[in-house]
């Protein structure tokens, strides 16, 4: 005698905000725990130190060398993808070798929430560090330098948080998703981040529009005003700010979207670890 | 029929003696490597470089020997001075050190990219995976463990630098036909053997020491990055001051670089290729009689200005009287960076002897 | 070996897997699976690599069936995040968050579970007070022992107060005192209604807490129901009873006579003889009989096989 069909229970996969916020401070505070946070303030550090460094000593201080140095090639070029990468990569693969993924799978969270909450989560600890040492590297570059003061400060410090914000969301985006292709995302981002972003977004052809770089200068030429000449960037020719912000927003859309859907495909063997 | 006994059997045969017991270690990590198909790609691809250096030594050779199978392609070297043309077994040093040269530039770069691929998991796994006592608790002492972890990334270091210039450089004397060309180039092989022992020692003790500091391989390979990548950006941006002649010693691939030119003496053999080069040029001219600065080449490579460069005589805009002295700083020499890379070495076995106790002191 | 149903015939199945297949590229976890389960407790067994963890991941949506059908309160899991809230499991594994404390971990895990800040703190100390580590929540998870852990990965499943439970090995590494108090608990949790689903391998522990079985083997369901049903039904595997007495060969002569009797064994003690009998209930019958008689006295009886490990070791090892 068998028995009877059993009814479907009436359920909602609509994630709560206090669950998805949950996410959110678990995957800071993962960020912020143990030696790797040093690591990242190290790296953030060093402009502010070189700045400093080439103020104090430099026989004739011209401060916009430094700051086309600094600011618009060291940290947008090097720091700002690297973190990214770094931040991005263990994104997910850290709690699966560490065996925690469980408590978030079987949670009432569809899995797609869970994998933007921890982007976003990323997006968060890396633009706080951003915002924190570039506001320092302005200060260190320019302040007192021809009447540079608070509200210099705040405007290029704020543009330049923005630009980065912008670029970590779609640079977390994009090797978030590489990092659920592949284990080797660390090895296939440096690559993409020496070659693709550091080389073609220097060349002014029009496949540098679909570079990372590219945008994040065109928003800063546009919005501090900067010849763009270092970068063959012309103010007359280069995408409008809306433009270049519509192109960073869809791009981080799109890739954190191909990445939350490939992790709700996909199964995870967490107990035992893969490739472990 | 004798009924044997199936149960355990005491190993009755001699035990490997004790200053070969870390090469078990070595032999199991680069087996494991082999699993990697990254790894396998980044060692095929690295073999490209010695291919072009075994492929120019043989057309060197050819060349000294004036072979009639040159002649299809005699035109690459028209751009060369006639000094060399004459006679090219005299500059047959020159060359050689310098293929030589710029095949461990490249190689260095390979060697990043290995080192990056290979080198993380090595102890961070264990520390992870608290194999330690696996290894420790064997007949095994802690000197035991860490060469054989070395071992690893020594042999995939040197299985792309010194084997291959090894090979390229055995086959250069088999298309040199010259007994001479041993005396005129064994200073390339020695150089070749001590470049790689010092990157494969530098290379290998920085990325342990960067392995043993976490148990994430993860954090390990950003850190090897974040030295290689940023290192060199923080020199670039630290030329303005007055110590940029000093700035390149804070750039771990500059060390190296300074160290390898000066176990090549490249620098000697660059400005005496470049007089060579420099005579002939104004031969040429003199002869020829027309003036306008002509592009030279090497195998058809076009080298030094392009042409349309400003006029010798073009006026230069004043300098301020404080940049004057600073015009020839001249860079530290090769002994800061062998130093730098000592001082890199004697760390990184400082942080493994702290990182990796003994079994009484594993947390 | 037949499948029945454990649940009541007029009650439908909590959990279901109706011709369930998982492989794992040419890996087989699972073959062709059908089970229901219904209210109550039911013990998971089998080998290692029998199947277990597939089954508890693919009930938990963890891992998608490559085949067939899984059905928890009649909602498929896979991809359903909103079943969470009536499911919970006790992983295998050890991990947590490390960096945490046991209370922080309590109430993370609440939050996620969807119960409010406020929520989640009354839940994260109500469920410690249940699972005794009330004295043990403000040390951080990294210097928890073994039975610490086991306590809170317990407490976290049990915070939301779901309907279903799925154990994974919930009593590893707990001391005497600790596994009782946890048998208690789960126990009396079946008793409140819920559907509670416990692998594990140590027998004994789930014979104490459950009759109902089910028993996986390289992937496949080998049985499933009541112990004593399933040993009856091993026809293979006759019962072995225990008798021990002063002149056991007597009493070996005396029983060898009997027809239900397949085989004596004359075992190296030397009051004990071991009986053979494909029909234990026959046997027990007539057994105080036998030991009336005074040239065959009977001080002990005991059965081998009256138990799960002997279920176990006829099915796995046949």
């Amino acid at each position: 005698m068998t028995s009877p069909a059993p009814e479907a229970r009436a359920i909602s996969n609509l994630p709560s905000p206090g669950s998805l916020a949950a996410v959110v401070r678990i995957t800071v505070a993962r960020q912020l725990r143990g030696k790797r946070i040093w690591l990242f303030v190290l790296m953030f550090a060093m402009p502010t130190a070189l700045a400093i460094l080439v103020r104090r000593h430099a026989h004739l201080y011209v401060p916009d060398d430094s700051a086309t140095a600094l600011l618009h090639v060291l940290i947008p070029q090097a720091i700002v993808p690297l973190t990214a990468l770094l931040f991005a990569s263990s994104l997910v693969q850290d709690d699966v070798e560490e065996q925690t993924l469980t408590y978030f799978l079987i949670r009432p969270i569809p899995r797609w929430a869970i994998y933007v909450a921890k982007a976003l989560g990323a997006v968060l600890t890396t633009s706080a560090l951003a915002a924190l040492f570039m506001t320092s590297t302005v200060a260190a570059i320019r302040w007192g330098v021809g009447g540079f003061g608070a509200p210099e400060l705040a405007r290029e410090a704020g543009v330049l948080t923005a630009t980065s914000t912008l670029s970590m969301l779609a640079y977390i985006s994009i090797f978030g998703l590489l990092g659920l292709l592949t284990k080797r995302v660390l090895v296939a981002g440096v690559g993409y981040v020496i070659f693709f972003e550091g080389f073609v977004s220097n060349i002014p052809f029009l496949i540098r529009h679909a570079t990372v770089l590219f945008h994040a200068r065109v928003l800063t030429v546009r919005w501090l005003g900067l010849d763009g000449g270092p970068w063959s960037i012309d103010p007359e020719t280069a995408p409008a700010a809306s433009v270049s912000l519509a192109c960073l927003a869809v791009t981080s859309a799109l890739f954190l979207a191909l990445g939350a859907w490939l992790f709700s495909a996909r199964e995870f063997r967490v107990k035992t670890p893969e490739g472990g | 029929m004798p009924i044997l006994d199936q149960g355990y059997q005491h190993w009755d045969g001699k035990l490997a003696g004790r200053g070969l017991r870390w090469l078990a270690i070595t032999r199991q990590g680069v087996k494991a490597q082999f699993k990697n198909r990254w790894m396998v790609s980044t060692l095929v691809g690295a073999l490209a470089p010695a291919l072009a250096l075994a492929g120019f030594l043989v057309l060197w050779g050819l060349f000294e020997q004036q072979a009639t199978i040159l002649e299809p392609i005699l035109f690459l070297f028209r751009d060369l001075p006639q000094e060399i043309r004459d006679g090219p077994k005299a500059f047959r040093a020159t060359f050689w050190t310098l293929a030589f040269a710029l095949f461990f530039q490249v190689q260095t770069f390979f060697a990043f990219l290995l080192v990056m691929l290979v080198g993380p998991d090595l102890i961070s796994q264990d520390l992870r995976f608290n194999a330690l006592p696996l290894y420790l608790s064997r007949p095994l002492r802690r000197v035991d463990y860490f060469l054989g972890k070395f071992g690893v990334i020594a042999t995939f270091l040197v299985a792309i630098m010194l084997a291959p210039a090894l090979l390229a450089y055995l086959i250069g004397l088999a298309f040199s036909l010259d007994p001479s060309v041993l005396r005129d180039t064994w200073r390339v092989l020695a150089a070749s053997a001590a470049f790689s022992a010092v990157a494969a020692a530098s290379m290998g003790l920085l990325m342990l020491a960067m392995s043993s500091l976490s148990r994430n391989s993860r954090f390990v390979t950003a850190m090897w990055v974040a030295l290689w990548l940023l290192g060199g950006a923080a020199v670039d941006a630290a030329r303005q001051t007055p110590a940029r002649a000093w700035a390149p010693l804070a750039s771990y691939s500059d060390d190296l670089a300074s160290v390898r030119e000066a176990l090549f003496d490249h620098d000697a053999h660059w400005a005496h290729l470049s007089d060579v080069f420099s005579r002939g040029r104004d031969a040429v001219r003199g002869a020829a009689g027309f003036g306008g600065p002509r592009r030279t080449g090497l195998f058809g490579i076009p080298i030094g200005p392009p042409r349309g460069a400003a006029p010798p005589d073009a006026p230069r805009p004043p300098m301020p009287p404080d940049f004057e002295e600073l015009d020839d700083d001249a860079p530290p020499g090769w002994p800061w960076s062998a130093g730098v890379l000592a001082g890199l070495a004697a760390g990184s076995v400082l942080v493994l002897s702290t990182r990796v106790r003994s079994l009484d002191r594993l947390k | 070996m037949s499948t029945s149903d454990a649940t009541p015939p007029d009650e439908p199945p909590v959990i279901e897997f109706r011709g369930v297949s998982k492989w794992y590229g040419q890996v087989i976890g699972l073959n062709n699976l059908t089970l229901r389960l219904g209210t109550g407790v039911t013990g998971l067994l089998g080998p290692n690599g029998a199947g277990k963890s597939t089954l508890l991941q693919l009930a938990t949506g963890q891992l998608r069936p490559s085949q067939g059908e899984v059905r928890v309160l009649g909602v498929r899991p896979w991809n359903n995040a909103g079943l969470n809230r009536h499911v919970g499991l006790c992983p295998e594994q050890d991990a947590m968050f490390e960096w945490m404390t046991g209370r922080k971990f309590l109430r993370a895990c609440g939050e996620l579970a969807g119960l409010g800040r406020r929520g989640a703190r009354e839940a994260a100390d109500r469920t410690l007070e249940l699972v005794g580590m009330t004295a043990a929540a403000d040390r951080a998870v990294r210097g928890y022992s073994k039975g610490m852990r086991q306590r809170t990965k317990l407490a976290q499943a049990l915070i939301h107060d779901p309907e279903v439970l799925f154990l994974d090995e919930p009593l590893t590494g707990t001391d005497p005192v600790a596994r009782h108090e946890l048998m208690e608990l789960i126990a009396g949790l079946a008793r409140a209604g819920r559907t509670i689903l416990v692998s594990s391998h140590v027998l004994y522990e789930v014979q104490a807490l459950t009759s109902r079985i089910v028993l996986v083997n390289r992937g496949r369901l080998v049985a499933f129901g009541d112990v004593r049903q399933i040993r009856d039904l091993i026809d293979a595997h006759p019962h072995r009873i225990v008798l021990k007495g002063p002149d056991r060969r007597a009493l070996a002569a005396k029983l060898v006579r009997w027809d239900d009797v397949e085989g004596i064994e004359l075992p190296r003690d030397e009051r004990a003889i071991v009986v053979e009998t494909r029909a234990p209930d026959r046997f027990y019958q007539r057994l105080p009989g036998l030991a009336r008689e005074a040239d065959a006295p009977i001080e002990e009886i005991e059965s081998e096989d009256d138990n799960l490990e002997a279920v176990f070791k006829y099915l796995v090892n046949p």
